[in-house]
């Protein structure tokens, strides 16, 4: 299983997302240059978080533009795996691979800190290798992770069991103290209607080793590669 | 040159081979033909005549939050009007606009093009309206 991990102009956990994906996990992973044309044979596709044209015009919109985008579409129409992370997650929704937007946060503050994440669904290679209801801590880093749908849209989300993560309390209930930037319906990460696109504001690859405090992010990984591997 | 598109300037100076006039005026003589070029080219069967098929194009483009899109930037302005003294305030929404100038454009389809610009890049359908304004010609 090979891995690329796009680079854009003010990508900045690209090489986070390059030593979550070849250092703690052992896979092949190459950078992918936004204006190329080529995933270079990637199987997965990692769009990792950053401030992707110095949010211009929206978080998000100009990088959804980029020459490689139309690739990463292609990719993701076939059925292929793609992540976005953060920035990455603005930039699925901006090009609409998922539903949605994401707004400035309920405070209006850029929040940099650990939050609690519950496990919605088993139903997916992104998160078939944890439990439903398991809580993860892992960290966010935003100024605009504040989701927002339509109503028609978040009901389609949920009978679809498309919602994969959502900001709780540390004891994994829903409660608006914990939902930090404000989300719709707490909606911290959500999946395509094949469920081979994950998009989620935190960052798994930063609680990913015993030295950076939490290893939870792990488990996406994990059930990503079980869902290729095994 | 008040309602004469660049186009038309061109053009006309293009078919007569009359130099725009400098700007700052060579003298007397150079100020009378400049007014008069202006007097022949805003005469009304002139400017009929030179009306042209392609235009360069001046418009601003508003794009704002659709209604029930929470604003908390519009929020927080409002209430710092209100801490301001401004008390009859009710609500805030921010957006913003673009000024678009272009080049040769077909005239006929000038306006849809810049609704393209919108949907395309401009405005997120998901959360955002726009509105289109056409400066100039």
């Amino acid at each position: 299983m090979k891995v690329g991990v796009v680079v854009f102009p003010g990508s900045n956990c690209d090489h986070d997302a390059l030593e979550w994906s070849s250092r703690l996990l052992g896979l092949p992973t190459e950078e992918i240059w936004y204006q190329d044309r080529d995933l270079r044979g990637a199987d997965l596709v990692i769009l990792p978080g950053g401030f992707s044209y110095g949010d211009y015009l929206r978080c998000g919109a100009m990088a959804a533009r980029a020459p490689i985008m139309d690739e990463v579409v292609a990719h993701a129409r076939r059925g292929g795996l793609v992540i976005g992370i953060c920035n990455g997650f603005q930039v699925l929704c901006e090009v609409g691979l998922l539903p949605g937007a994401l707004l400035r946060n309920r405070s209006l503050t850029f929040l940099c800190q650990d939050v609690y994440l519950r496990v919605e669904t088993t139903g997916s290679p992104w998160t078939s290798a944890m439990r439903r209801g398991e809580v993860l801590r892992v960290p966010i880093a935003h100024g605009d992770g504040n989701y927002f749908c339509d109503p028609e849209t978040l009901h389609r989300l949920l009978g679809e069991d498309r919602v994969a993560l959502r900001y709780v309390s540390p004891e994994g209930t829903l409660d608006p103290e914990w939902n930090v930037n404000g989300s719709l319906d707490a909606i911290a990460g959500i999946l395509s209607e094949k469920k081979n696109v994950l998009g989620m504001m935190p960052h798994p690859e930063r609680a990913s080793e015993d030295m950076v405090g939490s290893t939870d992010g792990l488990g996406i990984f994990k059930s990503v590669m079980g869902a290729l591997c095994g | 040159m008040a309602g004469v598109s660049r186009s038309a300037v061109t053009l006309a100076a293009g078919l007569h081979g009359v130099p725009t006039p400098a700007p700052g005026g060579a003298g007397a003589s150079s100020a009378g033909e400049g007014a008069l070029i202006h007097y022949f080219l805003t005469a009304a069967p002139v400017r009929r005549f030179l009306r042209p098929k392609e235009i360069w194009m001046k418009a601003r483009v508003h794009v704002f939050l659709k209604d029930g899109v929470l604003d908390p930037q519009g929020k927080a302005v409002a209430s710092a009007l209100k801490t301001l003294g401004f008390e009859e305030v009710d609500s805030v929404r921010q957006g913003k606009f673009f000024d678009i100038e272009t080049g040769p454009l077909p005239a006929r389809e000038a306006e849809e093009r810049v609704k393209e610009y919108c949907k395309k890049l401009l405005a997120n359908p998901i959360i955002e309206n726009f509105r289109v304004e056409i400066v100039e010609p």
